[in-house]
């Protein structure tokens, strides 16, 4: 089920009421929260339910043994069974393709003769998702931050909540799970912030990303046709594409679960206003980065082993990060142009002449924030290239042909999928969009929200819902899913 | 928790308002709303006849015909691929207002065609975005759409938000093309199909070659629920078949023709099935805009028959009051109406110099619309591109800019209106054996000042010139 759907429409309203019906008996609300989600999973396909609650009895009863084992072998022996069985699930879905087609192609250009060959195997929504949060559950308590829980049943609510069950925000056991032993009451303050984040993030869902997708899809899937300007508004649109698609789900996500009492973690914090590419990562994907750095760099070492150790496990890191988006050349080119950029700045940063008083002065004015703060765009942007293209091949023409200008004409910039009108209007979202984060970033959105008059609040509800009936894409000939339901 | 449910609800409410509002500047296929305009301005007390259907019916019968030859006011209804199902709640609409002296409904194979297909969905669609709330238009979205289709199927805005760069003005002024006759509800076009059209008409509905074998339950069952409406009503009905080479390409439009032919008879209805008299009654190829549809003449000699066959067969009697006749094409042609705006006759050289004009009639169509008639002196007006001209203001330029009307132009400081165009035979319009032409145009002034109209060899003749018109019919 989609959040931007006519079913989950019908499906939400009716789940919470019934939920607040139901909250005070707890074991009674966990049933319905799990069957819901469920169902949530189920109305996409429901084979693969089996999966997510294969994954859930694995972790639980791994979790609860490790407790119990009493040598470090054997808990690490538990580890590694919880380990291989999520990884495993994941490799198989998502990477078994990618290798077989790796392993021909390196078999024939070594002089062997293979056919391609790829098995037909469906990639189940969310796997990359809450494989990585059930990991972090038994990985927690093989660490001993973690106590495992006793009962099964917040433990499935956990791994199957549908808010964040299939594109996150990835959450850590330690800060989830509990809430499923909480009781809430119902607050109307937060379930209206809930709601306003829930319809922010459908208003960058269906008005932003998916708009400006329709030119995004016409030029990267036919990069050779165009050039220059063309490629360049290409690129840009499609930072805005991945992160209003991305960035809207996860407001969804949290939204909706703040209607139901529960809190998940920031993922997004403006990232487009990051003056430094590890800036960017601090405010982008946030919970996949912390997952990164607390289940895979810190195990390398991290920052403990010497620089040149540093380096390589940021590099790697971020080698791992590409990867996990998907099992494809260029997303672990993308992985590496962002460690590069990370390594070369933590590099600089060391550098003591990066520290004297002209250059501290430039970077804290506001001309250097601006500069830096275009050139990480930049930077950000010429990654998305390889992320985004179909093909290897396809981002060197778009990376190539980028420096190819021909001269603007209202056809090459009209030309590319959206009329004048629609291109314009994606402009005047895409500004708004960052005019408000600034304004949010510096004032509190919500805080200065409330303290207006109701006849505006009200208005503003009316404004803001027309907006997504009008302006939003929706219906034959929108993009169907969130872009990180392929992760 | 209440508090939310009930401001959730007040909210969903409010929005539910405001997209009702919305929702007629999302519309689209203005031809039923003109329709419905235009029914919207009949008088319902005096409504005699009401002409149900499809596309067959508002081309096939012109109501200009009925109103003139038979004193009946009529009203066409009919929509494009219009299902009886949906026929029903327009039906319905107008048993609420009027209790007409007869109802003739147009019924063919597609009328009860009812495929589960977004062109079904589409078509139906063209109808019911046009008609009121009632019970039965809901009854009828329940049967037509599945239940996560029914917000699209309900809200304009929904369905076409996309359109947002072009929406129109919901009072958007009544727009027909210059060759396009509309008159309450009637509407086709003065053009005629050649042979290339045909044959790619007869390839597309040869193949349905299976004829049908017997009516299904659910084409019975619409077919008693549109008798029973009326019939409860004490209501008569006529149903019709109109002209089209539907019937005679495909033995499946046939045969099925046939099968309604005999369960209408079965019900004690009568049945008047143009196809099998359509050569007798003077009709040919030339009488249709395209294979399926009639063009204006065409409409001319179905409805004179149909008019003919109710005084004649169906001794058909109205009750109501006749109707006035200032609009009508027919009349305003046949009489010498000093309402008419403007009228001109010219002596036999200029008429001679205006390839065959013998005259000019300007008359009122509705609000708005404007026609010039003009009557020939033979059967041909050659190849003759005329002009009509007068002084407009600033504020009428924006306003006749908004209007599509292909024909006109503006000189350099906008202060004059120019229409051209070109009369050629197929415009050609025979009436009682009386050969013309018009000119259809639309203007939102009172009064039209410095009006010219040339014609004739590259325009330069004059064939007429009036300081003032004014346009408030009987001011003149």
């Amino acid at each position: 089920m989609l959040f931007n759907s006519f079913d989950f429409a019908v499906f939400f309203p009716i789940f919470f009421v019934l939920y607040w019906v139901v909250h005070k008996n707890l074991t009674l609300r966990n049933v319905f929260l799990l069957l819901s989600s469920y169902l949530f999973y189920a109305w996409w396909d429901w084979r693969f339910l089996f999966l997510i609650i294969f994954s859930s009895v694995v972790d639980f009863v791994v979790g609860g043994q490790i407790e119990k084992a009493r040598t470090k072998s054997a808990k690490r022996t538990l580890l590694i069974v919880s380990l291989t069985t999520n990884l495993g699930l994941l490799a198989y879905f998502k990477y078994a393709n990618f290798f077989i087609d790796s392993f021909i192609n390196s078999f024939n250009f070594l002089g062997g003769s293979l056919d391609s060959y790829a098995l037909n195997i469906i990639l189940p929504v969310g796997i990359s998702f809450y494989t990585f949060q059930t990991l972090s559950y038994t990985i927690d308590i093989y660490r001993g931050r973690l106590k495992p829980v006793k009962e099964w049943l917040p433990f499935f609510t956990f791994v199957a909540f549908f808010p964040q069950l299939v594109a996150g925000p990835i959450e850590r056991a330690s800060h989830l799970l509990p809430q499923f032993y909480k009781k809430y009451d119902f607050d109307y303050n937060r379930v209206k912030s809930g709601l306003l984040l829930a319809l922010f993030g459908l208003f960058k869902k269906m008005v932003i990303a998916d708009r400006v997708a329709i030119l995004v899809n016409q030029v990267y899937n036919n990069p050779t046709d165009y050039s220059g300007i063309e490629l360049i508004i290409a690129t840009v649109f499609f930072a805005f594409q991945i992160y209003c698609d991305f960035s809207g789900y996860s407001d969804i996500a949290i939204g909706l679960s703040r209607t139901l009492g529960f809190d998940l973690m920031k993922n997004f914090r403006s990232p487009y206003f990051s003056t430094s590419i590890t800036e960017f990562w601090r405010r982008w994907h946030i919970s996949l980065s912390t997952w990164f750095r607390d289940y895979v760099y810190i195990p390398l070492g991290g920052s403990r082993k010497g620089n040149y150790r540093t380096y390589a496990n940021l590099f790697i890191v971020f080698l791992v990060s590409g990867l996990w988006h998907g099992a494809a050349i260029t997303f672990i080119i993308w992985g590496a142009v962002h460690g590069v950029f990370i390594v070369v700045e933590k590099i600089l940063k060391e550098k003591s002449w990066t520290q004297t008083g002209s250059i501290v002065k430039f970077n804290t004015s506001y001309v250097g924030q601006a500069f830096w703060m275009g050139f990480t765009f930049i930077i950000v942007c010429f990654a998305w290239i390889f992320f985004r293209a179909n093909t290897f091949a396809d981002s060197l023409t778009v990376v190539t042909e980028s420096f190819h200008w021909k001269p603007i004409t209202q056809k090459s910039i009209f030309g590319l999928g959206l009329n004048a009108a629609e291109f314009k209007a994606a402009l005047v979202f895409i500004v708004l969009l960052l005019l408000f984060e600034a304004f949010h970033n510096k004032f509190g959105a919500l805080r200065v929200f409330n303290k207006q008059f109701i006849v505006i609040r009200w208005a503003f509800y009316i404004i803001a819902i027309f907006t997504i009936i009008i302006f939003g894409m929706y219906g034959d000939a929108a993009p169907k899913e969130f872009i990180y339901f392929q992760f | 928790m209440i508090q939310f449910i009930f401001k959730g609800v007040l909210l969903f409410v409010l929005v539910a308002a405001v997209l009702v509002q919305v929702d007629p500047y999302f519309q689209t296929n203005f031809g039923y709303r003109d329709t419905i305009k235009a029914y919207q301005d009949v008088d319902k007390e005096n409504l005699s006849i009401v002409f149900l259907g499809n596309s067959h019916s508002y081309s096939s019968f012109d109501q200009r015909i009925v109103e003139k030859e038979l004193g009946a006011s009529s009203m066409n209804l009919g929509a494009g691929a219009q299902r009886l199902l949906v026929t029903k709640v327009v039906a319905d609409m107008v048993l609420k207002d009027a209790q007409p002296d007869l109802a003739v409904i147009n019924i063919f194979k597609v009328s009860l065609d009812e495929p589960n297909n977004d062109d079904f969905k589409a078509y139906s669609l063209h109808s019911l975005d046009f008609l009121p709330l009632s019970s039965e238009k809901i009854e009828a979205m329940n049967q037509i759409f599945s239940w996560d289709e029914l917000p699209t199927a309900y809200s304009e805005t929904l369905r076409n938000h996309t359109k947002w760069p072009n929406i129109k003005d919901k009072n958007y002024p009544l727009y027909y093309r210059g060759n396009q006759d509309f008159y309450r509800g009637f509407s086709t076009y003065r053009i005629k199909f050649d042979a290339k059209t045909y044959d790619k008409f007869k390839k597309k509905y040869e193949v349905l070659k299976a004829p049908t074998k017997s009516l299904s339950s659910k084409e019975k069952k619409r077919i008693d629920e549109i008798i029973s409406i009326f019939k409860n009503k004490k209501i008569p009905r006529l149903f019709v078949n109109a002209p089209s080479y539907i019937y005679d390409v495909s033995i499946s439009h046939r045969t099925h023709a046939q099968l309604v032919a005999a369960y209408l008879e079965s019900k004690g209805e009568t049945f008047l099935e143009f196809n099998i008299i359509k050569d007798s009654i003077g009709l040919d190829k030339s009488h249709y805009r395209n294979p399926n549809h009639l063009n204006t003449n065409g409409a001319i000699i179905a409805s004179q028959y149909l008019v003919t066959y109710l005084k004649d067969s169906l001794q058909f009697k109205k009750t109501k009051q006749s109707p006035t006749l200032e609009t009508n094409r027919y009349y305003n042609l046949s009489v010498a109406n000093e309402k008419l705006l403007f009228q001109k006759k010219w002596d036999s050289s200029t008429t001679q110099n205006l390839f065959g004009l013998e005259g000019a009639k300007l008359y009122k169509m509705n609000t708005n619309r404007y026609e010039i008639i003009f009557p020939l002196q033979h059967d041909t007006v050659g190849n003759q591109p005329f002009r009509l001209e007068y002084d407009i203001t600033k504020d009428i330029y924006k306003k006749l800019k908004r209007i599509k009307q292909p024909q006109i132009n503006f000189n350099k400081g906008f202060t004059k209106a120019v229409y051209y165009g070109t009369f050629s035979n197929k415009d050609i319009i025979n009436y009682n054996g009386k050969n013309f032409v018009v000119f259809p145009f639309f203007t939102p002034l009172e009064k039209l000042k410095n009006v010219s109209f040339h014609a004739g060899e590259k325009r330069s003749v004059v064939a007429f010139k009036a300081e003032t018109i004014e346009l408030t019919p009987g001011s003149n």
